[in-house]
């Protein structure tokens, strides 16, 4: 079985490999097979959370509910798409419900959460370039805000590495929305980014 | 202000780092001889390595297992909706058996409510409701307040601590409070209630985004839809009295049995607009003095600003107030930016989810804005939507004139991949 290093110290087990008896025995509730997919999707869906909210605020709370989800909705699940595709739907729908509820609020912070978010890359000694990208970082947030959430989601699952197949079934849309959604984001994003292009940029 | 004076458009270099990686034909060799294409491809590589590399804080291993631990006590604790696994007939009785026990057990339950014994603020009858990650079967006491959510394919039927009962069809989200009274909000679906009296102190109150409904004791039921014109608000009664009062500008009507109401969404909160919403009456037309509304909108949208702020309205839902934006932006003169307020059209045709006139919506586009890149955008749109809900023949014939007339557009490497999957040249 192999694995991917992901995060800094933690070795990442891809959705895919959780074997398929085992996803088999959790959908019949075998409480041991439960905890194995658990094992092998939590940091999945904890990354997955994160891109798709850009934020730590909350996350604990919204991988919990993904990974309980994931235990009651596997005797449903019809296996009709990857392991990693149906858990991205999920985390999909409990994002999408966080942002909306979040836009309602019209709360939104991004220095915090990017700062944090780049202090989990590797350390580095080039502290400009540091400070460059937590400066890019607050600014792709700032345009991704922008967006409305439908095309927050599909763009953000597309960097992810997503083909709009696979993001057309985790957000349950067509694939011809999804590909005027991913159009259509890509051209709010372009226009949102340069609106907050920093002046000397290109001098 | 873009520094960049190429006449290579921006989106073009974007779409290269945030869309498929394909670059538009000739790109390549403008690049190497372009220094201001160059940067600018560069910040949105530097944007794009931004996104990617923004990683969550690691979780501790200890972390990670007493989360997994929490979700799975937590799943535990819900009644897990198991696919039914019969072996023959005995299986099935058995399971008719228990399940007509525990029917038996609930319904004792329910016919001698005891308070002390039951903590929670309504019992599931039948059906299925979801709850943040929880899921609730038959039987199941709800003890929470939080959003609640009809699965697809289900349907839900709640009985109160009071004996109300509440029936919620498939795809509703409501959440109930039952602090003071009974309070429900309706985000979206239908709720059916059946409300037994109660004291005045103690109000029954069902509340969505466009109406307060408060209630003595009755049947009635509120639903809350996206139509054309923006999410409405129904509210119908059986038997009794209901009073509905617009969120919009605090306007109360009483119903009566045999009575419904629409409240269609409040105008947007935009400067300048004070218009509230209007409640208009359907079922009893002549107690209605519905009032005419003329919503104040915004400045005629003629620029950039003015079709993203349309853009905007299309995606909240508010499809009638974008329609007349853009019928205003129309008329704005020269400044009009035509082709663009051609596309923005469609796109509200299709959020309304008219496919087949969305296609013709961008072909017309496609036939008044010859040469603009208005017209390419809009072809590959009316071609793939037409692979989708117009039919494979449909969909090869417009992918087939994208490709003439652009033979080296944006969208080929799409035309390319859609024609491939529909079997036709581009395989």
């Amino acid at each position: 079985m192999s694995s991917t290093r992901d995060l800094p110290g933690q070795v990442v087990l891809a959705p895919e490999q959780v074997p398929a008896e085992v996803v088999e025995k959790a959908a019949a509730g075998d409480r041991a097979a439960q905890e194995a997919v658990l094992e092998g999707t939590s940091t999945f869906v904890r990354r997955m959370l994160y891109k798709l909210i850009g934020r730590v605020d909350d996350l604990e709370d919204l991988q919990q509910t993904v990974l309980m989800r994931i235990v009651t909705g596997l005797p449903r699940w019809r296996r009709e798409s990857a392991l990693s595709t149906w858990v991205g739907g999920i985390c999909v729908n409990v994002s999408r419900d966080y942002l909306r509820q979040r836009r309602t609020r019209s709360v939104e912070l991004d220095g915090e959460p990017a700062e944090r978010a780049l202090q989990n890359r590797p350390a580095s000694s080039d502290l400009q370039g540091e400070a460059e990208a937590r400066e890019e970082l607050r600014r792709c947030r700032s345009a991704l805000d922008r967006l409305s959430v439908n095309h927050r989601t599909a763009f953000v699952l597309k960097t992810l590495g997503h083909s709009v197949e696979e993001i057309a079934q985790m957000t349950g849309s067509a694939t011809s929305t999804t590909r005027l959604r991913l159009y259509y984001a890509r051209k709010a994003f372009t226009r949102a980014l340069a609106a907050t292009a920093p002046q000397a940029e290109g001098a | 202000m873009s520094p960049r004076t190429c006449q290579v458009p921006a989106q073009a270099l974007a779409d290269l780092v945030f869309g498929d990686g394909s670059p538009r034909p000739g790109l390549d060799e403008h690049l190497a001889s372009c220094e201001s294409c160059r940067q600018a491809l560069a910040g949105y590589r530097k944007a794009a390595d931004a996104l990617c590399g923004a990683e969550p804080p690691a979780q501790s291993e200890d972390g990670r297992r007493r989360q997994i631990a929490a979700a799975l006590r937590a799943a535990r604790s819900q009644p897990a909706r198991t696919a039914p696994r019969f072996r023959g007939w005995t299986a099935f009785a058995g399971g008719a058996l228990a399940t007509a026990a525990a029917a038996l057990v609930a319904f004792i339950a329910l016919r001698v409510p005891d308070p002390t014994s039951s903590p929670g603020w309504a019992v599931l009858e039948s059906g299925h409701l979801g709850e943040g990650g929880a899921s609730f079967e038959s039987g199941a006491t709800l003890t929470r307040e939080g959003l609640l959510e009809v699965p697809a394919g289900a349907e839900a039927k709640l009985k109160l601590a009071d004996g109300s009962e509440v029936e919620a069809v498939e795809g509703s989200r409501f959440s109930a409070s039952v602090a003071v009274g009974s309070s429900f909000g309706l985000e979206s679906g239908r709720l059916t209630f059946s409300v037994r009296p109660r004291p005045k102190d103690s109000p029954f109150v069902v509340e969505t985004a466009e109406a307060r409904v408060t209630v003595v004791g009755t049947r009635f039921m509120v639903s809350r839809a996206l139509t054309g014109a923006g999410p409405v608000t129904e509210v119908s009664v059986e038997h009794g009295i209901v009073e509905v009062r617009s969120a919009a500008d605090g306007t109360v009507r009483r119903l009566m049995a045999g009575e419904r109401l629409r409240v269609p969404p409040e105008v947007a909160a935009s400067p300048g607009s004070s218009a509230p919403g209007q409640v208009e009456e359907q079922a009893a037309p002549e107690k209605t003095a519905s009032r005419p509304v003329a919503p104040r909108h915004r400045p005629p949208p003629a620029d950039a600003a003015g079709i993203e702020y349309i853009r905007n309205r299309i995606q909240a839902g508010q499809l009638k107030e974008a329609r007349a934006l853009i019928a205003r932006a129309r008329g704005a003169g020269p400044g009009a930016d035509l082709a663009e307020l051609a596309v923005v059209e469609a796109e509200a045709t299709l959020a309304e989810g008219r496919h087949g006139a969305a296609i013709d919506a961008y072909l017309a586009v496609t036939r008044k804005f010859p040469g603009t890149p208005q017209a390419e955008e809009a072809l590959f749109a009316a071609a793939s939507l037409a692979v989708d809900h117009a039919g494979r023949a449909r969909g090869l014939q417009l992918l087939r004139q994208y490709q003439s007339t652009y033979p080296r557009g944006s969208f080929s490497e799409d035309v390319r991949r859609l024609q491939k999957a529909l079997g036709g040249p581009g395989r």
